[in-house]
């Protein structure tokens, strides 16, 4: 039983893995599965090989399971929060109010305030 | 088996010495050194060694047996803390009650004040966009920075007295207000259908915020050391503010975990409860989910 071998059936249908993308490592990644399926036993040398590909090309687990935990960016910031407001359904006036839900309602068109996000 | 069985004993032995055992033995010695020093000769080094080569610990028995008691009294001082740390994040995440409520409502106070700015900037920054004027775009940044300052102070209005507490009730409020749907109750579910990686993913987040509670029980147990040796409170001190900003940054990225999660995974959850989900999930999907986890009568 191998553990790289397991790792290799789930990245080859993991979307975004660079061993299910198109490109050599995909395409060596495929012959062994192929080597798999025809039966062959030792397939260590081809799963090495795949392993130094992925460590080369900086996925540092290589065929590990081993995992990098979530941290957040440092220094990114506060982000760009999307700025809505809320204003007049028909564009005729200058009212202006902050988002509610539910929207208020214009009393002259008695229609509610439409979301205006703001922004270039 | 066996050698599985050997392999685990080794990691949680492993794990159990590093934990408690090391750090218990390190608080000995400060005892130890408080004990025997006190405020006025905090730094007497001469008298410490006076005891440390002591006659009497060049016989066998005594060093085996003393090594044994530090051993025992590390494990013990070790468990102790474990529990104190686990009352920190009770503390951490505590709702108002009782005495915490004034400082409940001195958060919700502060961010009133803070989305009320946010909110007259943003009115101001849309008037200027309607009106196509030449500050609009500086009006829109200033909207933008207040936001940021009220959603520091909390991400939604503060119910809890720390901010640790809130940042966790933010995200049930916000998974709500987006989805309708009960966090409480489907967080157990969702945790069924979430892939391995993600469930791995929150164990860290959990693992870390375990840890920074440790270091906040080890800072109390310093700090009431510091009462005989001060040198000992300024390691609590030093702890203690580590402890408390580390912690703070477990429960955010805890807390991103989650709501992302809803995000991602929240559509699977409707799939898997036979709750028809078209596109993104929407409000009445998640009511829909909320109607089945929460199965009150």
């Amino acid at each position: 039983m191998d553990e790289r071998l397991e790792s290799l059936c789930l990245r080859l249908a993991g979307p975004g893995d660079p061993l299910a993308e198109p490109g050599p490592m995909h395409d060596l990644a495929a012959r062994i599965a192929g080597d798999v399926r025809a039966g062959r036993e030792d397939l260590s040398d081809e799963l090495d090989s795949l392993e130094d590909r992925l460590l080369a090309a900086g996925y540092a687990a290589g065929l590990s399971s081993a995992r990098s935990p979530y941290a957040p960016v440092p220094g990114l910031g506060d982000g760009h929060p999307p700025l809505t407001v809320l204003a007049c359904p028909a564009g005729r006036c200058t009212r202006v109010e902050p988002p509610a839900d539910p929207p208020p309602l214009c009393a002259v068109l008695r229609r509610p305030l439409v979301r205006v996000r703001l922004g270039p | 088996m066996t050698r599985f069985i050997e392999t685990l004993a080794g990691k949680i032995a492993d794990r159990w010495m590093t934990m408690l055992v090391v750090p218990g033995v390190v608080y000995l010695v400060a005892v130890f050194v408080a004990a025997r020093l006190g405020h006025r000769r905090w730094f007497d080094l001469g008298s410490l060694r006076a005891d440390v080569t002591h006659p009497v610990w060049r016989d066998p028995g005594t060093a085996v047996l003393l090594l044994a008691l530090i051993l025992a009294g590390a494990a013990a001082v070790g468990v102790l803390v474990q529990g104190l740390g686990a009352l920190f994040v009770r503390v951490w995440l505590m709702p108002a009650v009782g005495p915490a409520v004034p400082l409940a409502a001195r958060r919700a106070r502060a961010w009133d004040r803070a989305d009320a700015e946010f909110r007259s900037a943003l009115v101001a920054a849309g008037r200027a966009q309607l009106a196509a004027s030449a500050d609009a775009a500086d009006l829109r940044r200033t909207a933008s920075a207040l936001a940021a300052r009220r959603d520091r102070t909390a991400l939604a209005r503060p119910q809890r007295p720390f901010w640790m507490g809130d940042r966790i009730a933010a995200t049930d409020t916000r998974v709500h207000e987006k989805y309708l749907l009960d966090l409480a109750s489907a967080w157990p579910r969702l945790w069924l259908v979430v892939p391995e990686p993600v469930r791995a993913e929150f164990g860290h987040a959990r693992s870390a915020l375990t840890r920074q509670s440790c270091l906040a029980g080890w800072a109390l147990a310093y700090a009431t050391l510091g009462v005989r040796w001060w040198p000992a409170l300024v390691i609590g001190a030093v702890c203690g503010v580590t402890a408390w900003t580390r912690a703070r940054a477990a429960v955010g990225v805890l807390a991103d975990l989650v709501e992302s999660a809803v995000d991602v995974h929240g559509r699977t959850l409707a799939a898997s409860l036979g709750v028809s989900c078209e596109g993104v999930l929407t409000k009445e999907t998640g009511a829909q989910i909320t109607a089945i986890t929460r199965a009150d009568p």
